[in-house]
């Protein structure tokens, strides 16, 4: 009798967490889950058979982006481990890298059984380039990747990621033709729409860390590709300036539409003061 | 001679049939054996039925008292001692597990039994007694007042810097004698350090949901 009703106790209790247990699994995700694995799923192509290298930025640290090893058996799997370290899940975002396009950026789901974050990106082809910029002389500047929500890809957040600019080439920016040939289309903003998004990327020159909040030279915008030859070409301090005041005028740069001599007069000073007045933006743009 | 022989011999069958008891009083005697046995099976039962009941009444009457002491961690969890008096048939259920870091810049968090100890949340006399808690994660609280060029959350190392000093408080919601109470213990932080280090991130984005 004695065993009979310790039995039948806890059979009760553990009823009564498997309850508790079941309706804790519907709980909303921004309880902290600390992890630094991380399970990556690719979505929309088959087979996945054209990416063969997957590289994690999390949370916009483009220079802190580490590498994710493919699942032999699926190709379509990857998982990756930070190596500096653990992060918190309700508190990060993630997008890929894929050497032949890049993903939206999107938080990850803890999976408290398996103790890994998981998370799947939809891949779809896209306008990529390699972006390589250098100034003369050499000045401390930064970029800001603004990557826009794609409405195919939920739950995709709009994100800001950047890094220090070293010189050595960016990989895979998702960068429209209509940057470089705006009215092939015959719609400008084309690269806005969220049927054909790209990202906005924007040049902070004299920042040695990247800002989200400060406003940039975007760089694929017809105010400043219009200086370049083709995929490349060097742009001299007055055409800066210039494409800064035209990006401004018609809005682009986070500020309602600004024609102020004032403005114009600033940028200058920002930009003479950093490198006198003989700066050259050294713009490459390699099509993947 | 022959006369002498017979006569001798009826005598001696007369004399056994005098000693063979009739059947009646055979057909008594089984019948009072079998009440004998049946009175003793009877008081068995009783002694059975008492003993029973006293017990039932020994071990279930009366009240409980469930606290607990923490032993330390093991890293992924914080290993706890309950102990529990009181009745050897009552138990008490154990739920709602919080941690709230006072002086610490964490966020009070919620812990749970780790994975095939969700039985002993029920606690009686023959528990084991150890249990063990765990997050899965915990988070720095919100920088107030924000600091320029620092994250808006305080970072791991800011606050495992002030581990020696602090004290944290672990709680449980204990449901016994017919209600619930909260018996909550209050535990120097380092006592779990290496639980707190584990369990916080190493990295926080510099903007997050904080206000």
């Amino acid at each position: 009798m004695f065993l009979t009703i310790r039995r039948l106790g806890s059979i009760i209790g553990l009823l009564m967490l498997t309850v508790n247990a079941a309706s804790q699994t519907h709980h909303e995700s921004s309880d902290p889950f600390v992890t630094d694995l991380l399970d990556i799923t690719l979505q929309g192509a088959p087979g996945c058979t054209d990416v063969r290298n997957v590289l994690v930025v999390m949370s916009g640290e483009e220079n802190q982006a580490f590498s994710a090893r493919r699942d032999p058996r699926d190709h379509c799997h990857w998982t990756a481990t930070r190596p500096t370290g653990s992060f918190d899940t309700s508190l990060e975002h993630f997008s890929l890298r894929l050497g032949s396009g890049r993903t939206t950026c999107k938080p990850a789901k803890g999976d408290v059984d398996k103790g890994v974050a998981r998370v799947a990106f939809l891949v779809y082809k896209m306008d990529v380039r390699v972006v390589t910029i250098t100034t003369s002389p050499v000045i401390p500047n930064s970029y800001i990747r603004g990557v826009p929500a794609h409405s195919a890809d939920r739950p995709s957040i709009p994100c800001a990621e950047g890094a220090f600019l070293t010189g050595e080439p960016i990989p895979d920016v998702w960068f429209s033709n209509n940057a470089l040939h705006p009215n092939l289309r015959g719609r400008q903003y084309d690269r806005y729409d969220l049927t054909l998004p790209a990202e906005k990327f924007r040049l902070q020159f004299g920042r040695v860390k990247p800002d989200p909040h400060y406003p940039g030279l975007i760089l694929n915008d017809e105010a400043l590709t219009r200086h370049l030859k083709g995929n490349e070409g060097s742009v001299a301090i007055q055409e800066i300036i210039d494409a800064f005041d035209e990006e401004r005028a018609k809005a682009k740069l986070s500020t309602p539409p600004l024609f102020s001599p004032n403005a114009y007069e600033a940028d200058r000073q920002t930009l003479v003061d950093l490198a006198t007045d003989k700066l050259v933006l050294n713009v490459f743009l390699v099509m993947k | 001679m022959g006369r002498a022989r017979k006569k001798a011999k009826e005598e001696d069958n007369r004399s056994a049939d005098d000693a063979e008891p009739s059947p009646a009083e055979t057909k008594n005697f089984f019948a009072l054996v079998m009440k004998v046995i049946k009175g003793v099976n009877e008081f068995y039962k009783a002694i059975v039925a008492i003993i029973a009941v006293g017990g039932m009444v020994y071990g279930c009457v009366g009240h409980t008292n469930t606290d607990f002491t923490v032993l330390g961690t093991d890293g992924d969890s914080i290993i706890l001692k309950v102990s529990f008096t009181g009745p050897k048939l009552r138990w008490s259920r154990l739920s709602d597990f919080r941690v709230s870091f006072d002086g610490l810049p964490i966020e009070d968090a919620k812990l749970k039994l780790i994975r095939g100890e969700e039985g002993n949340a029920l606690v009686s006399v023959l528990s084991p007694g150890i249990i063990h808690l765990t997050a899965p994660g915990l988070r720095a609280r919100c920088r107030i007042p924000r600091v320029a060029d620092l994250p808006d959350r305080y970072e791991k190392d800011e606050i495992v810097s002030q581990i020696p000093d602090q004290s944290v408080a672990l709680t449980i919601s204990v449901h016994e004698n017919g209600g619930t109470r909260d018996v909550k213990q209050p535990v120097q932080a380092a006592l779990i350090k290496e639980f707190i280090v584990r369990h916080l991130p190493d990295h926080v984005p510099d903007k997050t949901s904080c206000s």
